[in-house]
């Protein structure tokens, strides 16, 4: 079957013309789930549902959905709601074509997880170099106030919600939960200490939920057609879909949806058109640039977060990256660590300088200046900065690192017994900073 | 100094927030602060926004100075920003931010002499699978080559929009978020209240424990 003609949940109706208009969203289908939800259910049913569902967070941790919501005490009011639309993880590329193409399947999504625990004023996290996303988003939540979807007494029903669509200001940390409700208030995007956990104390001190796009984006579909629906796909234990971003030396990159259990290599191969130019594969990212990297005997990993996890990394937003023979691993290391060094921010010294300090040892190593050693100095430094940060972004920084040299140790190494004008050797970049 | 318009945009925002948050809004009216300035931001509208939001000075320079896209230094009327993080440059980045340097004739981080133009070399902006891709004011541009490269820069130099811009007009490097409905052309015509109103249902009493 051509992927096309496969069955999807989020992507069904994504290539529909004009789908992101509130008409031919309902045309499809849209908005039955919220009024199914308001008309027959009471919020714990739509709650107990996507429990049921087994639909784990999509943002990179994987809680399970039901659970966070579950979390948020009954009795604290006001509750809110954030949506975690800061999409920034290197790799990562499936947030921002679900907001462009169909955003009233996150905003349905959306107001159904408003309903669910009870809040009355909802909040978009968006990324702010999503300039068409926000006035996609922001033309979307028109059409359904005007539709009676949001706002006073929806649908009749006696159910408020205010939402307002916040934009950031180029910050990946902003991403991490706790840094994007202090953004959220106003303040430089810095993570708090958990506990206290969002759900008890997070927006404004209130309980607070903060949910992914494409979290959100499964709801419509797990209301509409029950938990049982949605567990036909994947693994007891991470059931559903997942939008699989493909990028970097693959044929044809992009979102693919594919049911949890799907292989790497199939999603490489027969999805994404394998490698350019009938190259061999030398590894990949698997769940974007955080996640530990593999070598290719881990292309029949099915792509599901307990799988990925017992083979060594991490499912993260399921945005692999791929690169073929050629590349230069080095090369990559420090360009990655570059945007971790440029992303920390600051609060804490192992992150903060430790970041500075491992993009210099790459830099001398790309340059040919390495010294004996290098790969040990390195991931000792790494191992110094994982774990002993506040928020992850330290681990995620020495991700790369530690992964790379695990799997690549010998190319580390080579920069410097054997430089690579020696080497066959396509340069990453040509130009240096 | 910051123009009626301004204020009354940044005051429009700040009531989308709950009561007693509206220092929620200073991301969004620093946005509109380097609209209203030129591009970038002076030291001057920090401190107005400071005033219109009834924050400390110092809490804004602190805000403005932690994220990438308030430029404290003024910029070109065009902000050129080629995605350099790993992704892209598997795909590229690296030889399409070279063929920008030598199209505009600076380096990366410098303004053109007509101020025209600044290039920057930017983190992961979620379109790895369109790559080498830029954004250049308001507008993502994908799967870039050079003479799609030299379209853009030529259409920008007379003031038009690129035919394949996202957007249909030119917003320079405005944040939409700094913009009124009708600025940024949302409308809501000929879209009705749903008819079919459902009642809701009495829930059953919860069956005694």
């Amino acid at each position: 079957m051509a992927y096309e003609d496969e069955p999807k949940i989020i992507h069904q109706h994504i290539n529909v013309p004009d789908i992101k208009k509130v008409g031919v969203y309902e045309e499809h289908g849209g908005y039955t789930a919220l009024r199914k939800a308001l008309g027959e259910m009471r919020p714990e049913d739509v709650l107990n549902e996507v429990k049921n569902s087994g639909l784990r967070g999509r943002g990179g941790a994987g809680f399970p959905t039901g659970m966070k919501w579950s979390f948020m005490p009954k009795d604290v009011r006001p509750s809110y709601l954030v949506c975690n639309a800061d999409e920034s993880e290197p790799g990562t590329f499936s947030n921002r074509e679900i907001i462009l193409k169909n955003p009233h399947i996150l905003l349905e999504g959306f107001i159904l997880g408003c309903y669910a625990i009870g809040c009355e004023h909802g909040f978009f996290y968006l990324r702010g170099e999503f300039f068409k996303g926000y006035a996609v988003l922001r033309q979307a939540l028109a059409e359904a106030k005007a539709r009676g979807y949001v706002g006073k007494n929806i649908l009749g029903t006696g159910v408020n919600l205010d939402i307002t669509i916040h934009v950031g200001a180029g910050a990946y940390i902003c991403g991490e939960e706790t840094a994007l409700l202090s953004s959220l208030e106003g303040d430089r995007g810095q993570p708090r200490l958990k506990p206290p956990f969002p759900a008890v104390a997070g927006l404004y001190a209130k309980p607070t939920s903060v949910n992914n796009v494409e979290t959100l984006a499964n709801v419509p579909f797990i209301i509409n057609n029950g938990a049982d629906a949605f567990r036909q796909w994947g693994p007891e234990r991470s059931p559903g879909m997942k939008i699989v971003s493909i990028s970097g030396h693959v044929n044809n990159p992009g979102n693919y949806e594919l049911p949890m259990g799907t292989t790497f290599r199939d999603a490489i191969y027969n999805y994404a058109g394998g490698i350019r130019g009938g190259k061999e594969i030398k590894g990949f990212y698997p769940g974007g640039s955080s996640t530990p990297v593999f070598s290719p005997d881990k292309l029949d990993t099915p792509i599901d977060f307990d799988s990925v996890s017992a083979a060594g990394s991490l499912l993260g937003t399921a945005a692999l990256c791929v690169f073929d023979e050629d590349t230069d691993i080095v090369a990559v290391t420090h360009r990655l660590l570059k945007f971790y060094k440029h992303e920390s921010c600051g609060k804490c010294t192992p992150c903060r300088e430790g970041n500075d300090w491992l993009v210099a040892i790459l830099e001398r190593l790309k340059y040919n200046q390495g010294r004996d050693g290098d790969a040990d100095v390195l991931v000792d430094m790494a191992n110094n900065i994982a774990g002993r940060s506040f928020c992850p972004l330290g681990d995620a920084a020495a991700t790369p690192v530690r992964s790379g040299i695990a799997n690549f140790r010998e190319d580390f190494e080579k920069r410097i017994t054997n430089p690579p004008d020696k080497q066959i050797f396509i340069p990453l970049e040509k130009i240096g900073h | 100094m910051l123009s009626d318009q301004a204020v009354s945009r940044i005051e429009a925002i700040a009531a989308q927030y709950p009561k007693g948050r509206s220092k929620s809004a200073v991301v969004p009216a620093l946005y509109v602060a380097q609209r209203d300035s030129g591009g970038w931001l002076p030291r001057e509208a920090m401190d107005e926004v400071a005033e219109v939001l009834e924050l400390p000075a110092s809490h804004v320079y602190g805000v403005a100075s932690f994220y990438s896209m308030f430029y404290r230094t003024p910029v070109g009327k065009n902000v050129v920003q080629v995605c350099g993080t790993s992704p892209c440059r598997l795909r590229g980045a690296g030889e399409m931010i070279e063929c920008l340097e030598k199209k505009l004739g600076i380096k990366t981080g410098e303004t053109t002499a007509d101020g025209e133009f600044t290039l920057m070399e930017v983190e992961c902006l979620a379109a790895c699978d369109k790559a080498p891709m830029a954004q250049i004011n308001a507008d993502y541009y994908e799967n870039l080559d050079e003479a799609k490269v030299d379209e853009i820069l030529d259409a920008l130099r007379k003031g038009e929009v690129p035919s394949f811009a996202e957007f249909d007009r030119y917003f320079g490097n405005a944040h939409p978020v700094t913009m009124t409905d009708e600025e940024l052309g949302i409308s809501v015509e000929g879209i009705q209240r749903a008819e079919n109103v459902v009642v809701k249902k009495q829930p059953e009493p919860a069956a005694a424990e």
